[in-house]
């Protein structure tokens, strides 16, 4: 198969249908966090609207988050007084139902009975800056400044107007398969879209190696600019990263060159249960080393 | 404090790097500016001609004093529940093997590849295998002592925790003894006893994990004492 049909299929694969029980889940965590939350705040008029990778269209199943606003009015207090206030405010308005995790500026939610079970979900808690309901301010609870400015429908519009979403969703992929969780998904999506601003008519394959040869290449010349907010330095996220986009994407290329795209995102067939079992079961009887597991405590 | 390993053996970085391409490509070695050092990506179970049947995202540290120190491996996206029945840890740390089987199938000098497509493909294959229904494909260890002693009767091929703990001495010595008493329990000498499997043995369980199999054995302290005065 050609690398820009295989490229495609590998996007079809990493796509939620409509009614994927994933999705599902999201729709309904969202609602109740949307209900427990305008309950929480009452008195106020909060908005709550999908943000990230489901309102860019920019999602993948290997790794999915539903990010959602919790946004207040410029002049309305009861959520709080200060943006921290905002942020613990919220908190406390999921603790009712949920386990809650701490991000920069966000709030991730976690089931009640398991911290573990991963909700997929985060809850952006923010203040608009002005009545027009536009520029946000977040809360930081990391780095040296305590408010970030940002809007949300720049940051959609910057993403979809590129027309760059399946290039942006397998070099997500990409990052994902490759553990470099030191790049921001937001950083990366803002690289993606200016390395490749002039290379929109290439092909995707073209695309991607494009972006990896940059990284790979140049990884000290990367910048990007927030386009919400130039004052936004995003360059310290970019330095924690750069290094590790510079080795994979190394090893991606030299993959690429010697093995074909099939090594990069694997093989296209989902298989049946029953085959995956035959298939383990048979990469089992030649293993050599037939070690246990075992552990320390019980 | 300990220096890490990439300082002290530059040349394993190398050598890392390449046993990851050609082992498990999606898999990288990141080394940060405060010397942490660890492999992390995509790790896939194939087949004996690659075709990949499963895909773990996995982060391995590698601790300051590898390769005495084994990996620690960690299951990052949840896949695995973190419970004891599926050898994880609540932190995340996958349970890979008993310590005390790495001189067999990880010995200290063995290259990384060995340790990728031996004990840790083992273990994710099982995982596997086990999320479909099945069992572990070559069994599991009891849990925390039970299962060392597990280990050293199959070893030994004795049932006797007696004989266990006499081959454990005797393997613990810096030198084998041949006037001894034969750990065995036979009466005769080390020499004119098995002198040839203890030797064996020596080298797939080098003096320092015997002596450390006590502790993981939950001898108590008089008893390992004694050991280590003779």
């Amino acid at each position: 198969m050609k690398p820009d049909a295989y490229l495609k299929k590998i996007l079809e694969q990493q796509t939620f249908e409509n009614d994927d029980q994933e999705l599902e889940d999201l729709r309904k965590h969202r609602k109740d966090i949307d209900k427990l939350l305008r309950a929480h705040f009452s008195k106020s008029t909060t908005s709550i609207r999908w943000a990230g990778s489901m309102a860019k269209g920019t999602m993948i199943r290997e790794s999915y988050d539903g990010d959602m606003t919790c946004y207040f009015p410029h002049d309305e207090t009861e959520a709080g007084t200060t943006l921290a206030e905002i942020f613990e405010n919220t908190e406390k308005g999921l603790l009712k139902s949920y386990n809650v995790e701490r991000k920069a500026s966000a709030l991730r939610v976690r089931d009640r009975e398991s911290w573990t079970t991963d909700l997929h979900i985060d809850v952006v808690p923010g203040r608009f800056t002005t009545d027009e309901d536009t520029d946000v301010f977040l809360h930081r609870t990391t780095g040296d400044k305590e408010r970030l400015k940002t809007n949300l429908q720049t940051h959609i519009d910057h993403i979809r107007q590129s027309g760059l979403q399946d290039a942006i969703r397998l070099l997500k992929l990409w990052k994902t398969q490759n553990g470099i969780d030191t790049a921001k998904t937001f950083v990366l999506e803002l690289l993606v879209v200016k390395l490749l601003e002039d290379k929109t008519s290439s092909t995707i394959s073209e695309q991607i190696e494009h972006v990896l040869t940059e990284f790979r290449d140049s990884p000290n010349d990367l910048s990007v600019e927030d386009p919400a907010n130039s004052n936004n330095d995003l360059k310290p996220i970019l330095d924690q990263c750069r290094s590790m986009l510079s080795t994979a994407a190394t090893n991606t290329l030299w993959q690429i060159e010697n093995s074909g795209w099939e090594s990069v995102f694997g093989e296209l067939e989902e298989e049946s249960d029953d085959v995956k079992v035959a298939g383990l079961t048979s990469a089992a009887v030649h293993v050599g080393s037939r070690t246990k597991p075992w552990l320390p405590e019980k | 404090m300990k220096s890490w390993w990439h300082l002290r053996h530059p040349d394993l970085v190398g050598q890392i790097q390449e046993d990851l391409r050609g082992s498990q490509p999606r898999l990288h070695l990141f080394i940060h500016d405060g010397g942490n050092a660890a492999v992390r990506g995509t790790f896939c179970v194939c087949s004996p001609v690659g075709i990949i049947l499963d895909k773990y995202r996995i982060s391995i540290e590698l601790p300051p004093d590898y390769p005495s120190a084994l990996p620690v491996v960690r299951e990052i996206d949840g896949r695995i529940p973190r419970d004891i029945d599926f050898h994880m840890q609540s932190d995340g740390v996958a349970c890979v093997l008993l310590p005390d089987d790495r001189g067999r199938c990880f010995p200290e000098d063995a290259p990384f590849s060995t340790y990728l497509n031996g004990p840790l493909h083992d273990f994710f294959l099982g995982q596997s295998l086990v999320a479909l229904g099945g069992d572990w494909p070559f069994g599991e260890w009891s849990h925390g002592s039970t299962g060392v002693w597990e280990y050293y009767q199959e070893l030994l091929q004795t049932e006797d925790r007696v004989v266990v703990q006499a081959f454990l001495e005797a393997l613990g010595k810096p030198v084998f003894k041949g006037h001894l008493p034969c750990p065995c329990g036979s009466g005769k000498k080390n020499r004119e006893c098995c002198r040839n499997r203890i030797s064996e043995l020596r080298r797939m369980i080098p003096p320092a994990i015997a002596r450390t199999a006590f502790e993981r054995l939950g001898i108590p302290q008089t008893r390992k004492r004694r050991f280590r005065g003779r």
